[in-house]
């Protein structure tokens, strides 16, 4: 692809080097003042060797003067010898003298210091887009070499691109921009699929680094996991982080505003960090998940996670204002944490994250509420079913609505279009036998004895 | 915290889910929202070709490349190829042909400084 790039960009200069010579070799046709300005240039270049021809010329011509006896040419005799006169001593030749021109008119390289300015930042722009790109998948590697061993240890594929046969895949990263990676992985017990994605910092885009500047992002490590739910597994939803993602986090998610409120007094029992914040179901979820280990983890490592989020509704993030769903996406059990990579120097920080991930999916796999904490948490996923379907009511009526007139047209537009007149006749007696069934009152007609 | 029991095996190849590529629309909207750097670059690089190329402005047909590779600096993976080529084409071509038909070069701004 960058090769095309390159080839087509070289090629389109040479073409527009070439109709630049070809202009120059024409300004001669094009300029109207072309043959004065030659004939001026071989007048002034030339003077000394066209000098002796004119003078013996002259010479002649004034001897054939001096012998005709002509009145006529009294005026030319005087003129002629002021001239003889003249030839003794020859005017020096006049110093050319150039001419006051503006600054913009004067082609020479010097005068094009903007263009210089502009490709020089294209120049600095396209050096940082190779660094940043090769500094960007560097990083890349060196945090996915960190997981490779542990990754391979738990799934039986790593790298999947849907492309290559399963036993032909290798655990490499995928690059998806120069600023994204991911590695997909799968066949593991209690979960479908592992997604690890890494976002960096735009490191290649010197705009956007110059923009870090005001707004300092971060290189982050996603992990989006999909769990198998079963009828045994009970419900959850459930956000803890530091609290300027998890506010955003709350804000975007469709289940996190749906199903949770923020838990600062819980948070407070279980001496949870003073920099997160706590976003549950239940009071009995947070309890039950987060065990001391799992809060001694979250404070070892407080820079490091910036959430985790643990759902039985996830149906992603809410859709954008003025937009509803017609029909409610289906949920899914879901696991997800990011974290910051900046904070993960070495293998062992990253293995103990990565333990900590698949111990949470199988707590969330095995941990049972209550029978009332049960109840409760059913109850509210029915009664937000029921708002849903009762606040999409008119919108589905309109679009069956939509759906049926645009049955009737096109049943009309068929019965155009029918060129046999026996057909046509057939159809239209059906279509208004169905018009007259549409204006009949729908109720039971009751036969009176 | 427990650690997996040592020798049970957590892998199931009989689990595998494949990996599938997204939408491409359904992702270009939420990366759009998501980052919408890329977009502005690419209709502000058109805006500049046009008028490089209509109105012959010399330094909006340099300004067109420099947003061009700053849209192609930015390229998403559900991006279309063919849009990054198109507007590399037209910045090119609106630097060229503004040249071709006059190659006296833009008057930079300071001189009427040292001038006056």
């Amino acid at each position: 692809m960058r090769g095309f790039f390159v080839i087509l960009f070289s090629s389109f200069l040479l073409i527009g080097y070439l109709l630049a010579g070809n202009s120059n070799n024409n300004n001669h046709d094009d300029n109207e003042f072309a043959e004065f300005e030659d004939d001026f240039a071989e007048i002034v270049s030339d003077p000394i060797v066209t000098k002796q021809p004119v003078k013996e010329h002259e010479k002649a011509a004034a001897k054939d003067e001096k012998f005709a006896d002509d009145d006529d040419f009294g005026v030319v005799d005087e003129e002629v010898e002021k001239d003889l006169g003249s030839d003794d001593a020859p005017p020096p030749p006049q110093p050319l003298k150039f001419a006051d021109v503006p600054a913009h008119f004067r082609s020479n390289w010097a005068s094009y210091q903007v263009e210089a300015i502009v490709l020089a930042i294209i120049l600095i722009y396209v050096i940082n887009y190779l660094i940043g790109r090769a500094t960007n998948q560097s990083i890349a590697n060196a945090a996915f070499e960190n997981c490779r061993e542990i990754l391979e240890e738990q799934f039986a594929v790593v790298g999947d691109d849907g492309i290559t046969e399963l036993e032909q895949i290798a655990p490499i990263l995928r690059r998806d921009t120069d600023y994204t990676f991911s590695a997909w992985c799968s066949g593991r017990i209690n979960l479908h699929y592992f997604n690890l994605q890494m976002r960096m910092v735009k490191r290649q885009d010197l705009v956007s680094r110059v923009l870090d500047f005001f707004d300092p992002q971060t290189d982050r490590l996603t992990i989006k996991s999909h769990l198998e739910s079963t009828n045994e597994t009970d419900p959850l939803v459930l956000l803890v982080g530091d609290k300027k993602t998890t506010s955003k986090q709350f804000k975007e998610q469709l289940d996190l505003s749906t199903f949770t409120t923020e838990r600062k007094q819980t948070a407070q029992q279980i001496n949870l960090p003073a920099n997160y914040n706590l976003y549950a179901d239940q009071n009995e979820i947070v309890f039950s998940i987060l065990e001391p280990g799992i809060i001694g983890l979250l404070k070892k490592h407080e820079k490091a996670i910036e959430f985790i989020h643990i759902s039985d509704q996830f149906t992603g993030p809410k859709p954008p204002d003025g937009e509803t769903y017609t029909r409610l996406p289906e949920a899914q059990r879901y696991l997800s944490i990011s974290l910051n990579l900046r904070e993960i120097q070495d293998q062992e920080t990253m293995e103990e994250l990565l333990n900590l991930v698949f111990y949470l999916i199988e707590k969330v796999k095995k941990f049972k509420l209550s029978r009332e904490a049960k109840f409760k948490a059913e109850k509210r996923r029915k009664e937000f079913e029921e708002a849903f379907m009762r606040n999409t009511h008119q919108y589905r009526q309109e679009a069956a609505q939509q759906r049926k007139e645009e049955k009737t047209r096109e049943r009309k537009q068929k019965l155009l279009d029918e060129s046999d007149p026996d057909r046509q006749r057939r159809l239209e007696a059906k279509e208004l036998k169905r018009e007259a069934k549409a204006k009949q009152p729908k109720m039971k007609q009751l036969k009176m004895k | 915290m427990q650690q997996q029991p040592q020798g049970s095996d957590p892998r199931r190849a009989n689990r595998i889910v494949r990996f599938k590529p997204v939408d491409p629309q359904l992702g270009q909207q939420q990366a759009v929202a998501e980052d919408p750097l890329p977009e502005y670059m690419n209709v502000l690089g058109m805006i500049f070709s046009m008028c490089g190329l209509m109105i012959r402005m010399k330094w909006c047909s340099w300004l067109a490349l420099v947003c061009s590779c700053i849209s192609f600096a930015n390229t998403r993976s559900s991006d279309d190829a063919k849009q990054i080529v198109s507007s590399f084409m037209l910045s090119v071509s609106a630097v060229v042909m503004s040249y071709l038909q006059n190659p006296a070069p833009i008057i930079p701004p300071w001189v009427s400084l040292f001038q006056t």
